[in-house]
């Protein structure tokens, strides 16, 4: 066992390296996904058919296949970027319809005459979406929005494909280096597990928060 | 008219799967006639009973262990190797049944006795040893890198402080390299043809790993890439992963793959495979495992 304790630094690394394609993930999906959503409940047919393209694509082509068409494929037409910013855009185009979709659910909650007191009032269509439907929605959908967030988490693993060093790549490295797979990969799990289980809290509490706004 | 042009093809399509199925399965086991007996329980006793060895390897390493994608076969120093073992204990080359191993699997196969022996590029580390055994090695080569053609600025390891190197997840060269010139950068992917595009792309500037492998990439695109002139200095042993406590089978095998060198079918299995990219003769290696 005592090889673990060589590689703690390299665990802690994949541990940030993970956290930070969370974060960085879950702010950019929830602005992409709220946009979406925003467009496809719109009153502009142009603006719903952009946004139900996007989601037709980008929810159906697996991510795998996102990321290397990301990586290798994007450098023939001269646009490249950093592995890392590449593994962090492709998730949020990925994980950005199902928050969209997810959000759209809640949208759907909203009472229409919330919107109609809120012209009768005097709001324009930004303000009203941004003062009185959004904030309804995201509360109503905290819970699924949190499924989202963990499925992301997970899916942070497929960076390991394009060299990213997040927690699996790093994992798969040390159990090759160190032929011994079955304990690095459970280790692995475990910080998963915690990621999760942070985040499933996290979700809790918001969702408790907001129990009384709607 | 329309259900009568559907039955013919339905049978043309069965035919078709039962004839895939039926390549697809193990080959039957050929006229045996062991050349010499073992003890009852040995391994090479188990393997001459069933009439075939089950060898790991890899199906997608070019010059070691491939599956031909035009004729389905298997070839690379890897199964030139196992169809010296097999031969020699069952009497023909061909009762050898192939099983995919990946990097990740080849300890596991063996600790859970999934295969006899696993021939799978298998570079002999000092953390490997620890949990299995090798005989060997089969073949020595340098850890070289390949880098674009048009790039002069590569020529030895050192050239590679500040710039970006490639490997895959497991290759010993990844090691290597850190320890060598701790300035560069290296990047892991999965598979060498990943690196090969990334160094087209100039997101790296050379590959490392077994020069014997770099060949393989360099020969499919000659054009764009070319072999640097310096290595990385410790040469990369290959040799035969067996189960850690199986030491009659180790024995049987070290003494085999000398055999083997000394009466020429390891310079056969040599010249039909990694010899055909690499010029220049070649010196087999002391079995020393």
């Amino acid at each position: 066992m005592s090889f673990l304790l060589n590689h703690l630094g390299d665990f802690g690394q994949g541990v940030m390296v993970t956290l930070g394609l969370v974060l960085l993930g879950a702010a950019g999906s929830v602005l992409l996904g709220t946009v979406l959503a925003a467009l496809r409940t719109s009153p502009i047919r142009t603006a719903r058919a952009v946004s139900s393209a996007y989601v037709l694509i980008f929810r159906n082509v697996p991510l795998p296949v996102q990321m290397v068409l990301f990586v290798f494929g994007l450098p023939v037409l001269g646009i490249q970027y950093s592995l890392y910013a590449s593994a962090a855009i492709v998730l949020v185009l990925y994980t950005a319809p199902f928050v969209a979709e997810t959000l759209r659910a809640g949208l759907n909650t909203v009472d229409r005459g919330e919107l109609e007191a809120g012209r009768a009032l005097g709001f324009g269509p930004m303000a009203s979406l941004k003062l009185i439907v959004l904030p309804q929605a995201f509360a109503t959908v905290t819970r699924p929005l949190g499924n989202v967030f963990i499925t992301m988490v997970k899916n942070t693993s497929v960076a390991a494909l394009v060299g990213v060093s997040e927690l699996t790549f790093l994992s798969d490295k040390i159990a090759v280096d160190e032929a011994q797979p079955f304990i690095i990969f459970g280790g692995a799990a475990l910080c998963y597990l915690a990621i999760g289980l942070v985040i499933g809290r996290l979700v809790s509490a918001v969702d408790q928060k907001v129990a009384f706004s709607r | 008219m329309k259900r009568q042009h559907f039955l013919p093809a339905l049978a043309i399509a069965g035919a078709l799967i039962l004839g895939t199925t039926a390549c697809g399965g193990s080959t039957p086991a050929a006229e045996t006639k062991p050349a010499q007996s073992f003890p009852a329980n040995s391994t090479m006793d188990k393997i001459q009973k069933r009439g075939k060895v089950i060898v790991g390897v890899k199906f997608d390493q070019p010059l070691f262990g491939v599956k031909n994608p035009v004729t389905g076969k298997m070839e690379g120093l890897d199964i030139e190797m196992a169809r010296i073992l097999a031969k020699d204990l069952t009497g023909s080359a061909e009762n050898v049944e192939f099983v995919e191993a990946v990097t990740k699997n080849r300890e596991a196969f063996l600790q859970q006795n999934k295969v006899d022996a696993v021939i799978a590029s298998y570079a002999v580390t000092d953390e490997r040893k620890k949990v299995v055994s090798f005989a060997g090695p089969y073949l020595e080569s340098n850890v070289a890198l390949l880098v674009r053609k048009d790039d002069s600025s590569v020529n030895k390891p050192e050239d590679l402080a500040g710039k970006t190197v490639c490997s895959t997840t497991g290759a010993r060269a990844a090691q290597l390299i850190g320890a060598a010139v701790p300035a560069a950068n290296v990047v892991l992917f999965s598979t060498y043809s990943e690196c090969a595009q990334a160094l087209k792309d100039k997101r790296v500037d050379a590959v490392t790993t077994t020069e014997a492998i770099l060949l393989g990439v360099q020969s499919q695109n000659p054009d764009a890439y070319r072999i640097a002139d310096g290595h990385l200095a410790d040469a990369e042993e290959f040799a035969i992963g067996v189960a850690k406590d199986d030491a009659a089978f180790h024995d049987y095998l070290d003494q085999l793959l000398t055999k083997a060198i000394a009466d020429g079918d390891w310079k056969k299995a040599y010249d039909a495979t990694i010899g055909q990219v690499k010029p220049g003769d070649v010196t087999p290696p002391k079995v020393t495992l």
